[in-house]
């Protein structure tokens, strides 16, 4: 009688089965994954060091396991070095192990490298990266062989403004990738601004204060079909503000009309939504819309950005993470306007006393809710006597959503890599196991970068899809999923770049608890059309190519 | 040639004798002119400070004023005279009391006392430069000693200084560390720092000082749920309710404690509470206004908030709620309008 009556209850409502204990395993030394970031402080506290570097899942050779890109930093003032553990780094990932190919590809970046954007900018099948620098930002084409060319005929896309995080995106829907560039602050090296700052009676030197600081315009290329791009920025309508200190960038369509817009995490100055016209042109609409400053009126730091619908209302909600003695934001999407419900869900109070920056969505137990992971470290360092109040390394986060009404912090409770106070930087999500679970790496800074198996024991399953573009780009970044399960419906975003100077693999993983059959997907790719997938399983990868599905 | 006459007959010889005369004569004529000048001093030449005195006595305090100008232009150096007359002019003319205070040298005995008067005249008349001047100079003759530092700590505090008045206040804490207010102080300044999370240890010492020192409790609410403690900050709004149940203060703290904690209608409670005590404090209805936001009734947080628009309409953080308010209730319009607003305040406040 009781396992008919649950049998019952698990049927009416599938994800009833969030008692899996969330649990991730630091395995960086057994997946040999030997990164070590370089950023070394300087005595006058340099402020761009204390930035981090990103990273990126990405499939370079298209085995269908994600491989691992780090950023790397440098030494400041620059010095001509060819140690390759200075530079940029490729890790090919086979059947869950790593393997350093970096001389293989050719990928050497020995430049302070901080963002990057996946995208296969060519529509060849296979993904390219950008990456952004303090410093000129660099475009690798992936030649489809194993190698990589960096693209040097295109001297505007090497800009030397500082940049942050950037994405690809098809902004004028023409089928291929366009690239947004968030730019930070005007650090010229030969002009270096520097500050101190005092704490017990003594004055210690220290990164400038951002908002006191000359900002950078953002960049938009556009991508001219023909290898080509131009720079776009002024007629887009990006410079129709004063410049931001750009380091966040998630892009996504807010306003449901299909076309993309972009947010904008800017450091201690107003947040920007660029929305799109729908031809290519934009206009500042964040501070209308709720999302240029918090509840309180309040602009805040804004290292990081992630998007999706966590309370299950079928919308892209937002996320940002910001600075020490700040909440981070949890921007929730009402339709007309947005809504800062950080405290509501339970996700202000933990983090006043840390600094943010990357932030993954994460369905840890494949409930079919997104969880969010933190990675956290201030950019301020003291002598120890004085860290108590303002520590320099944190310990990192991970909160449980609890069915889309609240979070709960379950960081001491799942694993010890969250017991080890660490500068965490920037942090990516992909299946690098091909497990079902999706884990995360995380860059520290002048530290080891960790990768995390997700090691959650439940009875949850999940669904893995890539999506295929043909008339849209073939990344299909910005596509919206929305899935059916039972009575309920889960809603996913093919992102492009997230967190913070990261991109998480293409493939998106929907948890579906302990059911085995998701009823359906209707994809809205960004080329306009709408089409559905019906019963697809937790069994491989489905490949959904626009065209092919049942068009709605 | 005959022998000189023997020195009695010198002495008592004619032309001697008209000699010690003439002497005596002399002597006689300047002692009587002495004690004419005397007797004309002491008649034609007033004891001012004794005028001033007796002026007092009778209530005339302007005529102890004119007379205490009048000994100092005869004798300059009077640092009596310059205490007592700046005494008298310290509300009718700080400016001019202050003026004689300092031409009080630096050497003189009464110098500490002066620069002590020109401290709190300072002080008082919102002098703050001057003010600092004083107390930094009594501080160097005095570098154990309380008043000053703890002064400094105040001026630089209430000027909005704090990053000045911090290492005064820390100095008075160490030379008093048995005084509560100071460590209220030290946290009062770590706030205006914004370091909420400094706040915490010097609240927790005036609290161990002085266990019922009830702004301790109150400011130690306020650190708490400013550093993310909920539960902490609960317990200490609690105390001061039951200290004073009509603390508004403290319920809003209670209601944030609430909302952080999830229970959100524990925190309407509280806000419901607060309103029937002070109906149009604003920060309780903006907070109530949040919470309408987030269970979706945007109108009903937009028309809770515009009853306030009189009094609040040059208010930023009003302005910016309902502003929120509006544009989540699809008046989008008018949020612009009210972000505009905004932004010319803080452009007029720069």
């Amino acid at each position: 009688m009781l396992a008919v009556l649950l049998g019952c209850l698990l049927i009416c409502c599938p994800t009833l089965a969030q008692d899996a204990k969330p649990h991730f395993t630091d395995v960086t030394g057994d997946m040999k994954l030997d990164f070590q970031n370089y950023s070394p402080l300087t005595p006058e506290r340099h402020l761009h060091l204390f930035m981090g570097s990103g990273l990126a899942w990405i499939d370079h050779d298209r085995d269908d396991w994600p491989d691992l890109y780090f950023c790397q930093g440098a030494a400041f003032p620059t010095v001509k070095t060819e140690q390759p553990e200075h530079s940029d780094q490729l890790f090919r990932n086979r059947n869950g192990v790593f393997e350093n190919i970096t001389a293989l590809a050719g990928l050497w970046n020995f430049d302070y490298s901080m963002g990057t954007a996946v995208g296969d900018y060519d529509n060849d099948g296979f993904q390219d990266l950008y990456v952004s620098s303090y410093g000129p930002n660099h475009l690798y084409k992936n030649n489809g062989d194993g190698t990589w060319s960096e693209i040097a005929d295109q001297p505007i896309l090497n800009d030397e403004r500082f940049g942050a995080s950037c994405t690809w995106a098809d902004v004028d829907a023409d089928g291929d990738l366009d690239l947004y560039v968030a730019s930070y602050l005007q650090l010229p090296p030969d002009d270096y601004p520097l500050c101190s700052h005092e704490e017990g009676g003594k004055r210690y030197p220290g990164g400038c204060h951002p908002r006191f600081q000359k900002h950078e315009y953002d960049i938009l290329y556009r991508n001219n079909g023909d290898g080509a791009f131009t720079d776009i920025s002024q007629e887009a309508g990006l410079m129709s503000e004063t410049p931001r200190a750009g380091l966040g960038v998630f892009v996504f369509d807010p306003d449901d009309d299909r076309d993309l817009d972009f947010y904008i995490a800017n450091d201690t100055v107003h947040n920007q939504l660029w929305v799109n016209s729908g031809r290519g042109t934009f206009v500042d609409d964040a501070l209308v819309t709720g999302v240029a400053v918090n509840g309180f009126g309040v602009a805040e730091a804004g290292m990081g950005v992630n998007g999706g619908d966590i309370d299950g209302d079928g919308r892209i909600d937002l996320f940002v993470t910001n600075y020490f003695n700040e909440t981070n934001t949890l921007y929730r999407n009402d339709g007309v306007a947005f809504t800062d419900v950080t405290a509501e869900y339970g996700l202000g109070a933990p983090s006043k006393q840390r600094l943010g920056f990357g932030t993954s969505f994460i369905d840890v137990n494949n409930d079919g809710w997104l969880d969010i992971f933190v990675a956290n470290g201030h950019v301020q360092s003291y002598p120890p006597e004085l860290e108590r109040h303002t520590p320099f390394a944190q310990l990192p986060q991970l909160f449980l959503n609890r069915n889309g009404q609240r979070f709960e912090e379950i960081s001491l409770k799942a694993g010890s890599y969250f017991l080890k106070k660490v500068v965490g930087r920037s942090s990516g999500m992909a299946d690098f196991d091909r497990d079902g679970r999706s884990d995360l790496a995380v860059q520290h800074l002048n530290e080891s970068a960790a990768i995390l198996r997700n090691d959650t024991e439940s009875n949850n399953h999940s669904v893995t899809i890539e999506l295929i573009g043909t008339q849209s780009d073939r990344e299909a970044i910005g596509a919206f999923m929305e899935a059916k399960l039972g009575d309920r419906r889960i809603v996913r975003l093919c992102n492009g770049s997230v967190s913070y100077l990261a991109s998480d693999e293409r493939r998106t993983q929907i948890g579906i608890g302990e059911q085995t059959v998701l009823d359906s997907v209707t994809v809205r790719w960004p080329s306009g059309l709408t089409e559905s997938w019906r019963s697809l399983g937790t069994q491989g990868v489905h490949k959904l190519i626009e065209g092919r599905g049942h068009a709605r | 040639m005959q022998d000189e006459a023997p020195v009695s007959e010198k002495a008592n010889s004619p032309s001697r004798t008209s000699k010690s005369w003439l002497l005596a004569v002399v002597i006689v004529v300047v002692s009587m002119v002495a004690l004419l000048f005397y007797v004309r001093k002491s008649y034609l030449t007033p004891d001012f400070m004794q005028q001033a005195s007796s002026a007092l006595k009778r209530g005339d305090e302007a005529a102890a004023v004119s007379a205490l100008r009048s000994e100092i232009q005869r004798n300059p150096d009077s640092t009596a005279a310059k205490l007592r007359l700046a005494k008298l002019l310290q509300d009718s003319s700080p400016d001019e009391a202050i003026e004689y205070l300092q031409q009080i040298p630096v050497s003189d005995p009464q110098r500490s006392n002066a620069v002590q008067q020109i401290a709190v005249l300072c002080i008082l008349h919102n002098k703050t430069s001057e003010a600092e001047t004083a107390l930094l100079e009594l501080m160097e003759k005095s570098p154990g000693s309380l008043g000053p530092q703890l002064s400094l700590a105040e001026l630089h505090y209430q000027n909005q200084k704090p990053e000045a008045a911090l290492p005064f206040a820390e100095k008075a804490a160490s030379i008093a560390p048995d005084r509560a207010q100071t460590f209220l102080l030290l946290a009062e300044i770590h706030d205006e720092m914004l370091h909420p999370e400094k706040m915490i240890e010097p609240l927790q010492q005036a609290i161990r000082l002085e266990p019922d020192f009830y702004e301790a409790h109150l400011n130690l609410a306020y650190a708490y749920n400013k550093t993310g403690q909920p539960a902490m900050a609960e317990e200490q709004a609690r105390w001061c309710l039951r200290i004073n149940p009509r603390e508004v203060a403290a319920l809003r703290i209670l209601a944030l404690a609430a909302r952080d904690q999830g229970d959100f209608e524990a925190a309407k409670q509280h806000l419901k509470t607060a309103s029937q005590i002070e109906p149009l404090n604003l920060d309780c209805r903006i907070l109530e206004a949040d919470l309408l936001l987030f269970e979706r009734k945007p109108q009903e947080a937009y028309e809770r908030l515009r009853e306030l628009y009189d009094a609040h309409q040059q208010t930023v953080r009003y302005l910016g709620a309902l502003a929120r308010a509006a544009a989540s209730a699809g008046k989008r319009e008018e949020a612009r309008e009210l972000h505009r607003r905004v932004a010319e305040l803080l452009k007029q406040a720069q």
